[in-house]
């Protein structure tokens, strides 16, 4: 009878700790979960984004391709300026072939996109999230992004 | 049994409460995640931005318009065929204008100018044979056109296959002449049961298309076709990129003179745009119904300014309209 006061104590502990830890544990699950899912949707925007992108700089290919003369081309669309509360950057490289690389900044994602154009690219250049616009450079004859004013 | 632990009472299940609003910060974040999702799906569902291949669609419209509009002034105008085309153009941009502006686009067509040429012809009614103006005497071997920077609209319509020669040797010759050595030519004749369309480039390729002999038949020579399908011979892209076209081989820095070869071996009429001076000891002046060939003035092309607008799309380009020029 002298050791009642002892054994409350002992399982009002003992409870809040198997409670603390369940729920810790769930916590640390669904958060881990949710993470994992907006790198997933991160992913699948930025690769949307990007061939939307992509497209846009072929069409302003054509464009500068369909002429004698062409003083101005240009394509432009409305980008979200994030992707799941992430900013990103576009970056369109020259190469073979010239690639547009979009990355978010947390989490970190990197997505690369090919594209297919008879011209070249002016030069490297990036844009952020928002507004982009596909141009032709009428003086060099060759194709660039930047952020729509 | 007395109550312990009063004070405890009021701070139960604070660990439970604690948690609880966790999970609702982690219901509400992937609330977020779910709509990015789905506006994802939206952005890929999406098609091209609006209008942009639309301008492409109908800058081919307006140069088709205004390559029509060439031919009929260089057919049936006599005088100020610049201002005709001008007008016409000014009255397509008009209209087309208004008709793209209630599908919200903006569209602007201006003639520019041109670059005059002369059209050489011999419309005989039933066909002639190609012989030059016969003052005094008709020649088969004679000389269309001198100094020849660009041709387009070469076409010959058989009316008769009966004066065809039967070996290529002593064929109807259409020359594009460069020098001695840098000759394009096309020969036509009939192997018995076919019309031969026989060409050899400057650099020595050759190549044929073969049609049946039944009139009437038309060569169109810089659009490469005949009887109005591709002919491999005007057309043929060899392995090492070298073409059949009208004038391949010869360079595009020098002019060339036309001839005619044995044009008593054929029979029908022809016409073509040349940009360069005709032969007027061989070709009379002004438009003939008889069986002399002639020339007149003409247009060889006409510059357009193309530009279309919409919210998201700009394109403003130079048009060089030159109907039926080799490719």
């Amino acid at each position: 009878m002298r050791d009642r006061g002892v054994s409350t104590t002992l399982s009002y502990v003992l409870t809040l700790t198997i409670a603390t830890l369940l729920v810790g544990g769930l916590i640390m699950a669904g958060s881990s979960f949710v993470e994992d899912r907006r790198e997933q949707v991160i992913r699948q925007e930025l690769r949307v984004v990007g061939e939307h992108l992509a497209s846009n700089v072929e069409q302003v290919d054509r464009y500068g391709r369909a002429a004698d003369t062409v003083q101005t081309a240009s394509v432009a669309q409305n980008f979200p300026n994030d992707v799941t509360g992430s900013s990103y950057t576009v970056e369109l490289k020259r190469g073979s072939p010239p690639q547009l690389f979009l990355n978010s900044s947390r989490p970190r994602v990197r997505i690369t996109v090919n594209i297919s154009t008879t011209s070249s690219i002016c030069s490297d250049n990036t844009a952020s999230g928002g507004p982009i616009v596909a141009e032709w450079d009428t003086g060099s004859s060759c194709l660039e992004i930047q952020n729509a004013q | 049994m007395a109550n312990l632990n009063p004070s405890r009472a009021r701070s139960r299940g604070q660990i439970l409460l604690i948690a609880a609003f966790s999970l609702a910060v982690i219901f509400v974040a992937l609330a977020l995640v779910v709509n990015s999702a789905i506006f994802t799906e939206n952005l890929a569902s999406r098609g091209e931005v609006g209008g942009s291949s639309d301008a492409l669609v109908y800058q081919d419209e307006i140069t088709d318009s205004v390559g029509e509009t060439i031919e009929f002034a260089n057919l049936y105008n006599t005088s100020d065929l610049a201002t005709s085309v001008d007008d016409s153009v000014s009255t397509i941009g008009a209209r087309g204008g208004v008709q793209q502006a209630t599908g919200g686009q903006l569209v602007h067509v201006e003639y520019l100018g041109e670059d005059f040429g002369h059209r050489i012809a011999d419309n005989a009614s039933g066909g002639s044979a190609f012989l030059n103006e016969s003052s005094p005497t008709a020649t088969p071997d004679w000389r269309v056109a001198e100094t020849v920077d660009r041709t387009r609209n070469v076409r010959i319509t058989l009316t008769d296959t009966s004066p065809l020669a039967g070996t290529a040797g002593t064929a109807f010759t259409l020359e594009a002449n460069e020098s001695t050595s840098t000759i394009w030519e096309m020969r036509v004749w009939d192997d018995g049961s076919n019309v031969v369309v026989d060409v050899e480039t400057a650099g020595g390729r050759t190549a044929q298309c073969r049609v049946p002999d039944t009139t009437p038949i038309d060569i169109d020579v810089t659009r490469g076709q005949v009887n109005g399908e591709p002919c491999h011979a005007l057309t043929w892209t060899g392995p090492d990129g070298d073409q059949m076209w009208w004038d391949t081989g010869l360079s595009p820095l020098n002019d060339y003179d036309i001839w005619i070869k044995n044009g008593d071996r054929i029979e029908g009429n022809y016409s073509m745009i040349v940009d360069g001076t005709p032969d007027t000891q061989n070709l009379s002046s002004g438009f003939a119904s008889g069986d002399d060939p002639y020339e007149t003035p003409a247009i060889y092309s006409a510059r357009i300014d193309y530009v279309y607008m919409t919210g998201e799309v700009e394109y403003d380009s130079e048009i060089v309209v030159a109907p039926g020029e080799p490719a």
